[in-house]
């Protein structure tokens, strides 16, 4: 069965990020209307490296189940990690962790378990700086993504396949991106296609959507095209989806509006699962 | 490990996930003959510091007689103290916060009758799993008794207390009869016995016949070869007079 292949150190998967830094991502986000749609993209890529980070952490460290690299496109495109990480296209995740841009210490309200609240502290890294300029080169961007993962696969032949995870408002300008999408999908390793994962975030207020089944059902032309470029969620991780609280049919597709991708890292097994709400 | 005492016999054996090494098992199990007193648990793998927290439940159950809830907070202070102090990294101190997670069988064996029968007491929090064979038949299955409720979010035992927190715990208690082995396995294990008797075979058979000091491995690792045991630590403990 494709997309069952046990995620290892040996035989560790991909995670490529796209991440649209263009002009057009500094209007409001339609979820939080006082905030820059970069601001809401820098939240969202910062919270799925941290995820993906804690899902590998043990005592001793963290494991290498999976490689990472950041792919922006405002204006040109670039390899986006910052510091230490600057111009590297794929990195282990232990050396992700490792080596965020700052920690910051920050505080929240917990309960106290005995009618009160608390103030507590915690450290939170931070990979990604909100930016906004120039144009959307979207096509590029994933014909370079298709690159790397095709040198990735190369090394890992039998991984489980590599995800993409685009972060956008869908404005591209050089072009259709849906058929450079369908040449990142057709990327295979031994255990199934690369897997193209879409969030839109948009200056819409519309209430965000997860994981729709038909196109019909999202609210503007933009959406709609990164839902066709997006996978169809393959049953292993439908059934993972199912298990995470989302409905979901046969047609449904790794597409989410005005709503993060966080949820993805969940859909993928290392192990035995502590039922939790992400971070 | 081999102990006998003058009324029961037991024997602990456990082996890694493949690919990991010794020092990254994290499964735990204990026995206390003198007490009738045996456990095994499993640290869950999402979790950090969850091997330190499986051992601490099984030295636990075995060591302390009485209900889990009068001496569970000790327990989690012991893993607190153990570990707090340190300067951590800040996906360490997340994961410290969060706690460890694990899963956890415990069984109790009373004091033989006159007939030389006992009755036993089990407890359990998730998907670890106790068998008792008599004679050549599958008598007891418990908490899970097919293997397809086996999944990779079994119920936890956490190792922080939390306002609301629920812990769903089982009992099971029973007669054992002085020549009635209790088995007890670790999810992948236990899964892989449950799919065996359910295609009829006599899988307790096979667990008595491999499970020796010098062929445990050896044996996990056919299983795994032929991929019908999942890749997971492996601890099996097995309880006869």
């Amino acid at each position: 069965m494709p997309y069952s292949v046990e995620l290892s150190r040996t035989n560790p998967t991909c995670f490529l990020f796209l991440i649209d830094q263009s002009s057009s991502m500094a209007e409001p986000f339609g979820g939080q209307p006082d905030k820059p749609k970069a601001e809401g993209v820098a939240d969202s890529i910062n919270r799925l490296l941290q995820n993906l980070t804690l899902k590998c952490a043990k005592a001793d460290g963290i494991r290498d189940y999976f490689h990472v690299g950041v792919i922006g496109y405002g204006g040109r495109v670039n390899f986006a990690l910052g510091g230490d990480l600057a111009k590297q296209q794929l990195v282990p995740i232990s050396l992700v962790a490792t080596k965020p841009l700052r920690v910051e210490q920050r505080t929240r309200k917990v309960d106290d378990g005995a009618g009160g609240i608390l103030e507590q502290k915690f450290k939170f890294p931070v990979w990604f700086e909100p930016t906004a300029g120039g144009r959307t080169p979207m096509c590029q961007a994933v014909t370079t993504a298709t690159q790397v993962l095709t040198e990735f696969i190369a090394r890992f032949p039998t991984c489980f396949p590599p995800l993409v995870l685009n972060i956008s408002d869908g404005k591209a300008t050089d072009g259709n991106p849906e058929l450079a999408a369908q040449n990142l999908r057709k990327l295979t390793s031994t255990d199934g296609s690369v897997l193209f994962f879409n969030a839109h975030i948009s200056s819409s207020p519309v209430r965000p959507i997860e994981f729709p089944a038909t196109e019909g059902e999202l609210p503007d032309p933009e959406a709609r095209l990164l839902f066709r470029m997006s996978s169809v969620l393959p049953p292993s991780l439908q059934k993972a989806a199912t298990n995470e609280g989302f409905r979901v049919e046969p047609t449904t597709r790794g597409f989410v509006f005005n709503a993060d991708l966080v949820s993805v890292i969940r859909f993928l097994d290392i192990g035995t699962r502590v039922t939790q709400n992400l971070r | 490990m081999s102990t006998t005492d003058h009324a029961l016999r037991w024997q602990g054996f456990c082996l890694p996930k493949r690919g990991n090494r010794p020092e990254e098992y994290e499964d735990a199990f204990a026995g206390n003959p003198a007490a009738c007193r045996f456990a095994i648990a499993d640290g869950a793998s999402e979790s950090a510091f969850a091997a330190e927290w499986a051992r601490l439940l099984v030295e636990g159950y075995v060591q302390t007689p009485g209900r889990v809830r009068d001496w569970l907070a000790g327990l989690r202070a012991r893993w607190h103290e153990q570990l707090s102090g340190r300067e951590l990294p800040w996906y360490a101190e997340v994961k410290f916060e969060e706690g460890a997670f694990s899963t956890v069988l415990g069984v109790t064996l009373g004091a033989p009758r006159s007939d030389r029968s006992r009755r036993w007491l089990a407890w359990a929090v998730g998907d670890s799993c106790l068998f008792q064979v008599r004679q050549d038949e599958l008598l007891v299955r418990f908490p899970l008794t097919y293997a397809e409720e086996f999944g990779n979010r079994p119920d936890l035992l956490c190792s922080r207390s939390r306002a609301g927190q629920k812990t769903r715990e089982t009992l099971a208690r029973g007669d054992w009869h002085p020549d009635d082995r209790l088995l007890l396995m670790t999810d992948a294990l236990a899964q892989w016995f449950l799919q065996q008797a359910e295609a009829g075979h006599r899988p307790w058979k096979v667990v008595e016949e491999r499970a020796t000091a010098k062929t445990f491995a050896g044996w996990v690792e056919e299983l795994r070869d032929a991929k019908t045991l999942r890749n997971d630590d492996v601890t099996l403990v097995i309880i006869r007079s």
